[in-house]
């Protein structure tokens, strides 16, 4: 009862906060009723997927057998979600909301618990998102979507989400996240995840290839290719930069055991095929001094032609951070996350799964895959390959680009595909494993 | 059926030594047959890049509908270790990002900008051309650098 008391005093307070500030242009009338409990004057019909079709049945036959594991995991289709991105999953209804770099934000249910997604249906059409990339879930049950820049928060999202008119309500509104003189069409994909400290944490890419001296120091102050950390309610957000010097982070996660920020970084182009390599970082600290590489380093210890012959600022150098992993080369590490379930063997227990997207252009083919990272007794990265690989032929043709990877209800992976539009759940079966280990076959 | 000493080994019938004969050929055979059938392989490896599109038939055949651009592994290993691999490497970028619609699209350029990105472009190839790479390959980097400090379009 205290709980629910204190939840709807910060709805009440947040609702007079949220009426005062600026909302996204063209969505303002409606942001403005959602955010206090009042129905929209246009509740519209979300668009519905249709998940019994043919295309589904092609990506059954023809993608799905191509997928090569560790034995004894399976790969399926949970849902077709068109531009699927990043995932959140829900506490109590199986419900799993996926961004899109588009207008969209996808729910998918599964209603039947079967571990099929049964309906798939656009969540809050009356709210008018840009880039809704980055949707995370709170172990209280709230839900938030980091835009290119704006982040909402739709409260008990799993009862809501059932109806058109969705609680609303900016945390960050439209045009704060980052000046709006700065925003662009490229690495705006924002990503969120609550940490251990129960704050919201929001990456926040850089649009340049390398990011010109002139936008310095105003990139490091808001952050503009950083991370940001605020309250998750309205009100004092007490918003702190925590990382600086990251070029384009498009997936983050906390150690459930130590409780550390990692995070992939996708690196320079234009430097070579093979080179530089891409970044999966342990934050050394969470400040606004300590610094990822960007725009001195292009990725590892390779520096950037650009700033090449200049000497890295002291300021810079004394707080610099070292990726653990070093990931091959224009492979666009994107969404991660760490194995907390109980499905998959114990090798993967505390182990660090994430998605390359693959490479737009580089002359060799690469990525398209699913990683593991093992870390060791100190929280630390030792092992890195891959887990899952098959959605690029031979032809260097893409069935299907991973973007995110988020642990489900059962302790299985999702997947998320943005050029199939779909989501895959990847399960462990230790009794198929056994059978296909020829040792344990029975003569 | 006398006894044989062969080498360290004594050997107690002729039978036995000319299969033991027959099992080493046959294993140093075999050993040569798969290193070269791997060293083939490899040099047989196609890396495909851009270009190539392949469709799924009806009768579940994933068939190609457009041929990619494929080198062999051994040739894309060559080109990346080759001493003119940046100046091959850089104008083709430049290219992607600054010549081509698609790329020109992409970012805020202003005309002075494009003329001085393909002036050095220029100036890079007649250089690496003349057997003066490094000097050409820092033409290219000039070029890049203003690529990159170039806003992306709004």
């Amino acid at each position: 009862m205290r709980k629910l008391f204190s939840l709807l005093s910060t709805i009440l307070v947040a609702t007079v906060f949220s009426m005062t500030s600026a909302f996204s242009a063209g969505d303002e009338e409606n942001i403005k009723k959602l955010s206090s409990f009042k129905k929209t004057d246009n509740p519209v019909r979300g668009e519905v997927i249709e998940q019994n079709t043919k295309f589904a049945e092609n990506i059954k036959a023809n993608i799905l057998p191509k997928i090569k594991m560790p034995p004894g995991f399976k790969i399926e289709l949970f849902a077709v979600v068109p531009d699927a991105r990043h995932i959140a999953v829900g506490r109590n209804k199986a419900s799993v909301w996926i961004g899109t770099r588009k207008t969209r934000v996808w729910q998918a249910t599964d209603r039947d618990m079967d571990n099929v997604a049964d309906t798939v249906e656009q969540f809050a059409p009356t709210v008018s998102f840009d880039i809704p990339n980055g949707p995370c879930y709170s172990d209280d049950g709230h839900l938030y979507i980091a835009e290119r820049n704006r982040v909402l928060w739709f409260p008990a999202a799993e009862y809501f989400m059932e109806s058109p008119d969705t609680v609303a309500i900016p945390i960050i509104d439209q045009g704060q996240l980052i000046p709006p003189e700065e925003e662009s069409y490229n690495h705006t994909a924002r990503v969120c995840a609550i940490g251990p400290d129960n704050k919201l944490y929001v990456s926040t890419g850089q649009p340049f290839n390398v990011a010109g001296p002139d936008k310095y120091p105003l990139y490091d102050q808001v952050p503009i290719g950083g991370i940001i950390r605020f309250n998750r309610f309205p009100g004092n957000l007490e918003r702190e930069v925590v990382a600086i010097g990251i070029r384009n982070s498009v997936g983050h996660a906390f150690n459930p055991k130590d409780g550390t920020l990692w995070f992939t970084d996708n690196q320079v182009d234009g430097m070579g095929d093979e080179t530089p390599p891409g970044e999966i970082n342990k934050a050394c600290s969470l400040s606004a001094k300590t610094w990822y590489g960007h725009p001195y380093y292009g990725g590892g210890d390779v520096r950037t032609n650009e700033y090449k012959d200049k000497k890295i600022p002291d300021a810079y150098a004394k707080n610099y951070c070292k990726p653990q992993i070093e990931t091959i080369a224009h492979a666009a590490d994107l969404g991660m996350m760490f194995y907390t379930g109980k499905m998959f063997p114990k090798k993967y227990h505390g182990a660090i799964f994430n998605a390359q997207h693959g490479s737009w252009n580089a002359v060799k083919p690469r990525g398209a895959r699913i990683m593991v990272t093992y870390l060791d007794s100190k929280g630390n990265a030792t092992k890195h390959e891959p887990f899952a690989e098959g959605w690029m032929t031979e032809l260097g043709t893409y069935l299907g680009r991973p973007v995110d990877v988020q642990q489900y209800v059962d302790g299985s992976l999702l997947v998320s595909d943005d050029k199939a539009g779909v989501v895959y759940r990847i399960s462990y079966d230790g009794a198929a494993a056994e059978l296909r280990d020829p040792s344990k076959v029975i003569k | 059926m006398g006894r044989i000493e062969f080498g360290p080994f004594l050997v107690r019938n002729r039978r036995i030594m000319r299969n033991w004969f027959y099992a080493i050929t046959l294993l140093i055979l075999s050993s040569i047959f798969l290193n070269t059938e791997l060293l083939a392989k490899e040099h047989d490896e196609k890396i495909c890049g851009g270009g190539g599109l392949s469709t799924w038939t009806k009768d579940g055949e994933f068939k190609t509908v457009r041929e990619p651009k494929c080198i062999s592994k051994a040739e894309y290993e060559a080109n990346l270790k080759s001493k003119d691999y940046l100046c091959n490497y850089y104008p083709g970028y430049i290219w992607k990002e600054a010549e081509r619609e698609f790329g020109k699209k992409q970012y805020a350029y202003t005309e002075a900008n494009l003329k001085k990105i393909l002036s050095l472009k220029e100036e890079g190839i007649s250089l690496c051309k003349a057997g003066k790479r490094k000097d050409g390959e820092e033409k290219f980097v000039e070029a890049i650098r203003i690529i990159s400090f170039t806003p992306p379009a709004k």
